[in-house]
């Protein structure tokens, strides 16, 4: 038991979608070199159709403080690949805009309580848990967390 | 002018239907418009199906499997498949084959059979597949298709004062319609307190405020207006049909808040798309929201009914909600919408659905809508969104 949680690992839900601890916590965008337009999930090719689309897709980490623009609460759980939690617990869910001009959902932070959600509400960007693989490691991925600026 | 005549309309009664497969539906449907258009098979000179996503290879061929059943006589089949708005897709299809002069008699037909509960990812294979973003939504964002449509409902919460009531009033609305209507699922008339009194599913969107998934079918016979003085004196007229998708930056082009991310951080135009197949679909027709008699809306949710009444230009933004309170939409009102019932009282069988919202205005311009039926309509107009941000719209002329 002990040798299994000395293996214990922190593996990203998506490799190179956003950094992971202990860096500081980024979701990770590609921005068009030509038209300057940012893409999350990062892109291989700029998806502005207007844009040339011989430039360079840079990767970027986008600004880690928004802003909630809309948000919910899922009181049943969704259908896999979700990994829920036995008893399932209800959570969060929220799209965030960030300074880029673009904006990202993702869970609200675990351990916050969901009533006192407002549009509005300056967020933060956390890198957590999702759920524990079969391995043993946990797979983490981006969440909001609500922050007192 | 693009018009062509609806001849023929159909449709089987939604429900969560056991004992018929989605070839049999669209069998009986099409038998069942091909009557009422005073049409047989051997008319018909092409056909465009809406594909079921839930019934394998036989609902991806729908045509095809329909054509086999009905007796194969070579001509042209279609299959379709865009979403919510596959009916939408369907019907331009033919319009556009109709008016290019390739045809004169077209069939348009579609079914489903679908799981209960959430619609879940259709993908298979690795769950950690960046390119397979519909996975990803599930897995990561544990983002369901309600949560998404509840994101719709907290904005305008924000920034229109919308309330718990109000998206309760809509089911309120859309069921008295549902129970005059035989074709519908759904035959109870609701109160807000019923409503009230249903589970949250995904703050702030309770159980009855969010579309079932149901199975059903239906069926439409268009023809150009020349052929059709041969059957019908005054044909009710497909006026239009305005298809549109996504456009950059669309803050939400994978359809209703589905998205992981979008290219805009707008809400506020947060259904371009929509927006735009409806504006096309006025356009192609010469007419505009001031001259509407009726709609059907896409009611996913509550939420959204009160979004198209914006989108679509009933009223301006943020005053939806005065319209539903002051039952401006209801029966009896100035503008009544979803006077079917809406997905309120079908439930949603996918690419059946934006047809059944055609059948609907038909059968109201031809004044065979019974106890619901508005009186002295000449103009009506339905329009929804889906997936991928599929959006269509239509317009039906008496």
């Amino acid at each position: 038991m002990s040798d299994q949680n000395a293996q214990k690992k922190q593996v990203p839900a998506i490799q190179g979608w956003f950094t992971m601890p202990p860096q500081e916590p980024h979701i990770i965008a590609s921005k068009c070199s030509l038209c300057k337009g940012y893409f999350f999930p990062p892109a291989q090719v700029c998806r502005n159709p207007n844009c040339k689309k011989d430039g360079a897709m840079e990767s970027v980490m986008l600004g880690n403080k928004g802003k909630l623009e809309a948000w919910s609460v899922n009181y049943f759980s969704p259908p896999p690949p979700y990994h829920a939690p036995d008893p399932f617990v209800p959570f969060g869910v929220g799209m965030v805009s960030l300074p880029e001009g673009i904006s990202i959902t993702g869970q609200i932070s675990s351990g916050y309580d969901e009533k006192n959600l407002e549009v509005g509400m300056d967020m933060d960007v956390v890198i957590e848990k999702l759920y524990e693989d079969s391995q043993g490691n946990d797979v983490m991925a981006w969440k909001f967390k609500p922050a007192h600026r | 002018m693009n018009e062509v005549a609806i001849l023929g309309v159909a449709m089987h009664p939604w429900g969560k239907i056991k004992d018929k497969s989605v070839p049999e539906l669209n069998l009986e449907v099409a038998q069942k418009a091909l009557k009422d258009a005073g049409l047989e098979w051997k008319d018909i000179q092409f056909v465009v199906a809406g594909s079921d996503p839930w019934s394998g290879v036989d609902g991806l061929l729908a045509g095809c499997r329909l054509s086999q059943k009905i007796g194969n006589n070579g001509i042209p089949v279609v299959n379709v498949y865009n979403a919510c708005a596959t009916g939408g897709y369907a019907l331009k299809t033919a319009q556009a084959y109709i008016n290019s002069g390739f045809c004169d008699y077209v069939l348009v037909v579609a079914a489903s059979i679908s799981p209960s509960g959430f619609f879940g990812v259709t993908t298979v294979g690795r769950e950690d597949d960046p390119n397979d973003l519909d996975s990803q939504r599930f897995r990561i964002l544990g983002l369901t298709n309600p949560t998404g449509f509840a994101f719709m409902a907290t904005y305008r919460m924000h920034h229109y004062g919308m309330t718990e009531n109000d998206l309760a009033l809509v089911k309120v609305k859309n069921s008295k319609f549902g129970a005059l209507n035989p074709l519908a699922r759904f035959k109870k008339p609701f109160t807000v307190e019923d409503v009230l009194k249903s589970p949250m599913v995904t703050y702030p969107l309770r159980l009855y405020e969010l579309c079932a998934t149901s199975d059903g079918a239906a069926a439409i016979v268009l023809s150009s207006m020349k052929a059709a003085k041969k059957h019908t004196r005054k044909p009710v007229r497909l006026a239009s049909v305005g298809i549109a998708t996504p456009k950059y930056p669309d803050p939400r082009s994978g359809g209703y808040g589905l998205d992981i991310a979008s290219d805009s951080g707008d809400l506020e135009f947060a259904n371009g798309m929509g927006v735009r197949a409806a504006y096309n679909a006025y356009e192609e027709a010469g007419i505009g929201p001031e001259d509407l008699d009726l709609a059907e809306v896409y009611d996913l949710s509550s939420a959204f009914e009160l979004g198209w009444y914006e989108e679509i230009g009933l009223c301006k933004r943020g005053e939806a909600e005065k319209l539903l309170r002051e039952g401006v939409t209801g029966m009896g009102g100035r503008m009544p919408v979803n006077t079917s019932g809406g997905c309120a009282s079908f439930g949603e069988a996918i690419p059946a659905q934006a047809m059944a919202q055609v059948c609907e205005l038909t059968w109201q311009m031809r004044g065979a809508s019974g106890a619901r039926q508005v009186e002295g309509v000449k103009v009506g107009f339905s329009v929804n969104a889906g997936k991928q941000g599929n959006c269509s719209a239509t317009v039906v002329k008496k």
